[in-house]
């Protein structure tokens, strides 16, 4: 930049209240064009001047992005059921019922003491996003399905969210496998309520869909219920084979 | 018809032209920016509904509302409008003028972003004049080709995922989703300010008849744009 004050009429002081009026002369304000940029400019800004502003910019996006993903851990959150269901430690009840020989009602506490399992397993949303490696505590349903022995007639399994509205059913079958389980804690905690507290269904080979949240009842039948979502067109065996 | 002024300025009449008008932008630039607006912000605010868990899982005929209209504006976006991007371009000489203008980003445009900044700081600092557009304006247009760039390309992989879930590498799509997410948000954040600039602020929103109607009082011209020359002999 040159010492020595520019024209003010084509090179415009910073302050408002110091600004001339344009140069408007008989021809009209844009017939009088400032003059080209000089190389007092350049100096102004160096090249590696302005790739630092580039990459502080990167950076603080690359920052506002792991942020974002501290918070949310990486999870959107779906839900048909509004309000969120609200969980009360003392009025939860886990029901087990149905085609089944011996039904159950577990308190909260009871659920946690049942034997327990941790699986660590990717979490794959039907929309595209997932979350790897997610620690899941609870009890797997084969479990579950040893301590109220199903009738011969129960052949699929029903799943029901506390809010009423949301349910998913898998075969008796499918409940059976080994890393078929529901879980009270994510990642070491308790469930918290967005991420279905207190209690959520983990079918970690199928899209998330299939696994409700504010899980409170367990339904063995004979025939199968489509769930929410598959009632909308959806795929009764999310099966993940990509 | 003030809007030059009301920065706070005082500023005389200009002689007998301080009413003039002059012709800033012609009908297909209008035309291409607000197509682009309209199905940019669609997604925008349909896309956003991912932050919203009661809005996102609103319905109409068993399809998530929102969702699908994503994706149904999305495809439009990728495959129509390039299509009348390409029409312009063989069509308007006056749209060829100004996208390659717009991105035309020289020494002293980056300089303009600097000083300007050093000037919104309060520092004392002379942005140098600039033609038709300023350095922040040409950031702008590089920001938001990389963006809409950026938002297509990881937009698509979704789309097709969203159509058939079988046949992208499950992998891949979810290692693309955070990228759309980020940039949708780096977006919503620089429409919000482009929006606040056109609309709110006062010593910029003179600037919004331009692209409204295709014109701008000749005073606001010469005061932010001193070294355009706008076209003679057409201030209607």
């Amino acid at each position: 930049m040159t010492p020595d004050a520019p024209d003010p009429a084509t090179h415009p002081p910073a302050a408002a209240a110091e600004q001339v009026p344009p140069p408007a002369g008989p021809d009209g304000p844009p017939a009088k064009a400032a003059e080209p940029p000089g190389r007092g400019w350049q100096r102004r800004m160096s090249r590696a001047g302005f790739l630092g502003w580039v990459a502080a910019g990167g950076v603080a996006a690359w920052g506002g992005l792991r942020l974002f993903d501290l918070l949310t851990g990486g999870w959107r959150i779906n839900t048909v059921e509004h309000p969120r269901p609200e969980f009360d430690p003392a009025a939860y009840r886990l029901v087990i019922d149905g085609l089944v020989s011996r039904p159950l009602v577990l308190t909260y506490a009871e659920l946690r003491a049942l034997p327990a399992v941790r699986q660590v397993s990717d979490f794959h949303c039907v929309e595209g996003w997932g979350v790897p490696d997610v620690g899941w505590d609870g009890v797997r349903l084969q479990t579950l399905i040893d301590l109220v022995a199903p009738t011969g007639d129960a052949g699929f399994v029903t799943f029901h969210s506390l809010g009423g509205v949301y349910r998913d059913s898998l075969t008796l079958r499918q409940a059976m496998l080994p890393d078929a389980m529901i879980a009270y804690d994510m990642d070491g905690a308790p469930l918290i309520p967005r991420h279905g507290a207190p209690l959520r269904l983990v079918m970690p080979r199928m899209f998330g869909y299939k696994g409700p949240k504010w899980l409170t009842r367990i339904e063995f039948r004979d025939a199968r219920d489509i769930g929410y979502w598959e009632e909308r067109g959806w795929e009764i065996d999310a099966w993940i084979r990509t | 018809m003030d809007s030059h002024l009301s920065d706070g300025a005082v500023v005389p009449p200009a002689g007998p032209d301080a009413s003039a008008r002059v012709r800033r932008y012609g009908v297909a630039t209008r035309l291409w920016h607000w197509a682009f607006a309209a199905l940019f912000l669609c997604l925008l605010a349909t896309g956003l509904t991912n932050f919203w868990p009661e809005a996102k899982a609103l319905q109409a005929g068993g399809e998530r509302l929102f969702a699908w209209t994503h994706v149904v504006v999305g495809f439009a976006f990728v495959g129509a409008l390039p299509l009348l991007g390409l029409l312009l371009l063989l069509r308007s000489r006056d749209f060829r003028a100004d996208l390659a203008a717009a991105h035309r980003v020289r020494t002293e445009d980056l300089v303009w972003v600097q000083e300007q900044g050093v000037r919104l700081a309060g520092g004392d600092a002379r942005p140098p004049p600039p033609g038709k557009f300023n350095g922040g304006q040409k950031l702008n247009a590089w920001a938001v080709a990389a963006l809409t760039a950026g938002l297509a390309g990881s937009g698509v992989v979704l789309g097709v995922h969203w159509v058939d879930r079988d046949r992208l590498d499950l992998g891949f799509v979810e290692s693309v989703f955070p990228w759309h997410t980020a940039l949708a948000l780096v977006a919503a954040v620089l429409v919000a300010g482009h929006v606040a600039l056109a609309v709110l602020v006062p010593g910029t929103r003179g600037a919004l008849g331009g692209m409204l109607h295709g014109r701008v009082s000749a005073a606001w011209a010469q005061r932010h744009h001193p070294r355009w020359r706008p076209p003679d002999g057409d201030a209607r």
